[in-house]
């Protein structure tokens, strides 16, 4: 239960910054990273549910707050999506020797996107949708861990100044869900006060919208005291092309991730495939660490004063990324795991496993004093 | 200092403009008022004159507007953000980081001070805003008021030249405001710091202004004389209202200069107003309740009563648990002990949606409560939701829509969506009202429709329990008050008990006169009677 607006703000205790449970938010970005690329890398099940229950033991392990408290939701929905997914994939393209049931089959027409639902369903497609679905859970889950513990302040500094005007958008779009979600709890309050029932899904759609505008609303209003703030001001115009260079970089980045979670595999070489989509991550991590190191310093109140803890999530991080890399490119570890052509059990290495596990880093350094809400 | 030629500005997608054709120019070290009804483009100026607008709203921008000798045109808000510093109406939307002090080094690492001068700058206004004690606390463990002083703290420190305030008092208890105004005075003195406020509670800022700028309404902006705009426009605050009534010449503009009319008037020979007549039928009972978050106590052992009929104001610090206790009339916050019935139902005990037909309540920030595609359409549900008799038209006529009925909630004035706000969650005739702060950011106009209609309501029988800062309004309407301090009653009674003859919960007439008067209506019904 939370309290009225006033009680919301005047009655979470005050809460100084405490030592043991900060984390640099450098090295919540490098576990985020870390979980997020483990789990692009493999469809072995076993290492991706290893991947997944790390990332929600620390996403459990992250100090109780009203921003935590506000990832709850995000995390509910995120799983009822991943798992609403699977049916979803499974009826519109089943293929695969393994038939589990038989439906009828509806065509639509090409205008409508010419899409095939119904027909067989295998027991190979539903495997293969359920790894997609894990595969979300655990960047969502990661994600909200992230959220819950990193001040979005704090991190936002870390950005060199040439991407302040970059950043400023990248602001708008993290605050919307926690603004909307906040927007959220009033409107199904008032919608309470005028005799609805506040629980059950039937109205979902009628403050779908609303909520969603009230939360853009106001993430704008935030962004626009940034702006008014003089953030970002005094970038000189002869930093563009170190703007471009971080721009491109973060652009590559993702490609490289995108490319990697969906043409990935690793079978054959070429566009599309894992080395290429490294290739990508790679150019777009140097364009990145240029613009950070040629960028203009700014000065601070405080430094960022990075302790051993986040030394050894860092190291952590790194670890778990380059043991899943080697192991790939050493074709060792039983990272992929394919479905087709028929279905088996999936392998275990214990080298995979101890990868997945090196994921778990934070929540061991943060004492697991957080707790369920 | 601020230069203003031929401003025009129109938000995209909007019929009129909000601004047209507005000129003016501000010298340094003045301290304006910028006042006006709701949605009369005082906001939208503020915002002009630091460059959000046009450069953050989309919509046609036209004129010029030289802020500092920079045009807003070819300067992007961040790059004014050393000249001119704005705090906006809503301090909770301002906030970036999670701890004070990283909020107020924000925008001086922006301007890339050296961290000599931050240290140096960050105690200066830690000092100015009274806020040291804060420094160590994260932003989420503060309360509206406090939050209020560290924006402000945090615009200051970066040194701006101008200073734009929007509403900076609406959230504010009358001792918070008074220091945060009594500190921008200082500024504006000492420092000659410029600065321009939008303010609806005029008896809080008026005597500071040296001019008025007048946002009509209509997208004009005149620049008036103080007292010329006392002497003149529709709102005023009550000493001058009373002024005027009384031809008391010139018109004054504080408590201190109306002292001198008042002393001419023998108070000793006016019949005091009456007090309210002491009722029966409790709709509202409440009996040693107490509601505690996470260790903290926001209510220990309330005990009050509110009659049918009668309108209870209640009031204190920011923070006290005045929005708790609303919240737990509902059912909306769960109560630790105690008992609370209202109009006869145990609401400890009952789900907030099941006690919706009888108790209404309108919460802090109206725009939250409306989620459907027409004003007429917002009312319905009400009404179908609850289950209360009534109709539509009757809602729309009470808060003076009809003419807006089949409008977007979004697409009309701030002061047309606080009435929106009122005739959705009052539709119907529930028979108890529970308000939170219903006037803050209200404009003249509308608070006197509100006041007129409560106490209709109250003829009608029905009951109201009303959380407020707002002094005038308590005085202009209340029954009876009850302050609050740190979750406890402190005191209870009529009132012309408890409005009068202290410092912080007096009404400006009551300073004046002293007695049982609160309002220019007591003061001239005495004389009235008086003279007949």
């Amino acid at each position: 239960m939370i309290a009225g607006s006033e009680g919301a703000a005047a009655y979470t205790g005050s809460a100084p910054r405490d030592e043991v449970q900060d984390l640099h938010p450098g090295a919540w970005l490098a576990w985020l990273m870390a979980a997020s690329v483990t789990a692009f890398l493999t469809s072995n099940p076993l290492y991706l549910s290893l991947g997944l229950l790390s990332a929600a033991v620390v996403f459990v392990a992250v100090p109780d707050s009203p921003k935590k408290r506000m990832m709850w939701p995000v995390v509910l929905i995120g799983l009822f999506f991943s798992i609403l997914s699977i049916p979803f994939n499974v009826l519109t393209g089943s293929s695969g020797p393994t038939e589990l049931a038989s439906i009828p089959e509806l065509h639509f027409p090409r205008w409508f996107g010419g899409v095939t639902f119904g027909g067989p369903i295998t027991g190979e497609a539903l495997v293969t949708a359920t790894l997609r679905a894990l595969t979300i859970s655990t960047l969502v889950v990661a994600a909200a861990a992230f959220n819950a513990a990193v001040d979005h302040y704090r991190l936002v500094r870390l950005a060199p100044r040439s991407l302040a005007h970059a950043m400023l958008v990248v602001t708008i779009a993290i605050l919307v869900v926690p603004q909307a979600i906040q927007h959220g709890r009033r409107v199904a309050e008032a919608r309470r006060l005028r005799g609805w029932e506040g629980q059950g899904l039937r109205a979902l759609p009628v403050l779908l919208l609303p909520v969603l505008e009230g939360g853009l609303e106001r993430s704008i209003q935030r962004a626009e005291s940034l702006e008014a703030r003089g953030f970002g001001c005094g970038v000189s115009k002869g930093d563009w092309r170190l703007s471009l260079a971080g721009m491109m970089g973060i652009g590559l980045c993702v490609w490289g991730a995108f490319a990697q979670f969906y043409y990935g595999g690793g079978f054959a070489p070429g566009p599309g495939s894992a080395p290429f989509a490294l290739l990508l991550s790679g150019v777009g991590l140097v364009a990145l660490a240029v613009v950070r190191i040629g960028g203009v310093k700014a000065e601070r109140l405080h430094s960022e004063r990075a302790s051993w803890r986040d030394a050894s999530v860092i190291a952590a991080a790194a670890l778990s990324v380059l043991l899943v890399l080697a192991l790939r490119a050493a074709d060792a570890g039983d990272l992929s795991y394919m479905a087709y052509p028929e279905l088996m059990a999936p392998a275990f290495h214990p080298m995979g496993a101890v990868a997945f596990l090196l994921v778990l880093a934070p929540a061991l350094v943060l004492g697991g004093s957080g707790g369920p809400a | 200092m601020i230069k203003v030629e031929g401003l025009s500005f129109s938000y995209a997608n909007a019929a009129r403009p909000v601004l047209d054709g507005v000129s003016f120019d501000v010298e340094p070290g003045e301290l304006v008022l910028v006042a006006g009804p709701s949605g009369g483009g005082k906001s939208t100026l503020l915002r002009c004159l630091n460059g959000l607008v046009p450069h953050f709203h989309g919509g046609s921008f036209g004129g010029n507007v030289l802020v500092g000798g920079r045009d807003t045109r070819e300067h992007q808000p961040r790059d004014l953000a050393d000249v001119v510093g704005l705090v906006l109406q809503d301090p909770e939307s301002q906030i970036v980081a999670e701890s004070v002090e990283d909020e107020i080094a924000f925008g001086m690492e922006n301007l890339g001070l050296d961290r000599q001068a931050m240290r140096k700058r960050l105690e200066e206004v830690l000092d100015l805003m009274s806020i040291v004690s804060l420094r160590e606390r994260a932003l989420s463990s503060l309360s509206g008021g406090e939050l209020q002083r560290v924006a402000i703290a945090a615009v200051l420190s970066m040194q701006p030249r101008i200073l734009l305030l929007d509403e900076p008092t609406s959230q504010l208890d009358p001792q918070s405001a008074e220091e945060l105004l009594t500190t921008v005075q200082r500024l504006n003195d000492d420092l000659g710091l410029t600065v321009l406020i939008a303010e609806h509670r005029l008896e809080r800022v008026v005597q500071y202004a040296d001019r008025v700028l007048y946002a009509k309404g209509n997208g004009t902006v005149d620049s008036m004389n103080v007292r010329e705009a006392m002497t003149t426009l529709p709102l005023a605050p009550p000493v001058s209202r009373l002024g005027r009534v009384l031809s008391w010449s010139p018109v004054p503009l504080s408590v201190r200069e109306g002292r001198r009319f008042a002393a001419t008037i023998d108070v000793a020979a006016l019949a005091q107003p009456n007090g309210a007549r002491p009722r029966a039928n409790a709709t509202i009972v409440v009996d040693n309740l107490a509601v505690e978050y996470e260790g903290f106590k926001a209510l220990e052992s309330v005990s009050l009563r509110v009659h049918c009929g009668e309108i209870l104001a209640l009031m204190g610090r920011n923070g006290a648990g005045k929005t708790t206790l609303l919240r737990t009339l509902v059912g909306l916050t769960k109560a630790a002990s105690g008992g609370a019935t209202v109009a006869g139902q145990d609401v400890l005990a009952m789900a907030t949606e099941a006690l919706a037909k009888d108790v209404a309540l309108v919460p802090q920030d109206p725009a939250s409560v409306l989620y459907h595609d027409t004003i007429e359409s917002e009312i319905e549900d009400t009404l179908s939701g609850t289950r209360r008799q009534g109709t539509v038209e009757a809602a729309l006529d009470e808060w003076r829509l009809g003419e807006l009925r089949r409008r977007h909630p979004a697409d009309v004035s701030a002061g047309e969506r606080q009435r929106a706000a009122l005739a959705v969650m009052l539709a119907g005739r529930p028979s108890v009202l529970l308000l939170d702060e219903p006037t803050r950011g209200m404009d003249y106009e509308t608070k006197q429709l509100l006041v007129a209609n409560l106490q209709r309501r109250c003829r009608d029988g029905a009951t109201v329990l009303l959380a407020s800062h707002d002094v005038e309004l308590a005085g202009a309407c209340a029954d009876r008050v009850l302050l609050l301090a740190e979750g406890r009653v402190v005191v209870e009674g009529p009132a012309r008990e408890v409005l009068t003859e202290t410092l912080t919960f007096s009404t400006q007439v009551n300073k004046l006169f002293g007695g049982r008067f609160l309002t220019p209506e007591d003061v001239v019904g005495a004389l009235n009677r008086v003279s007949t």
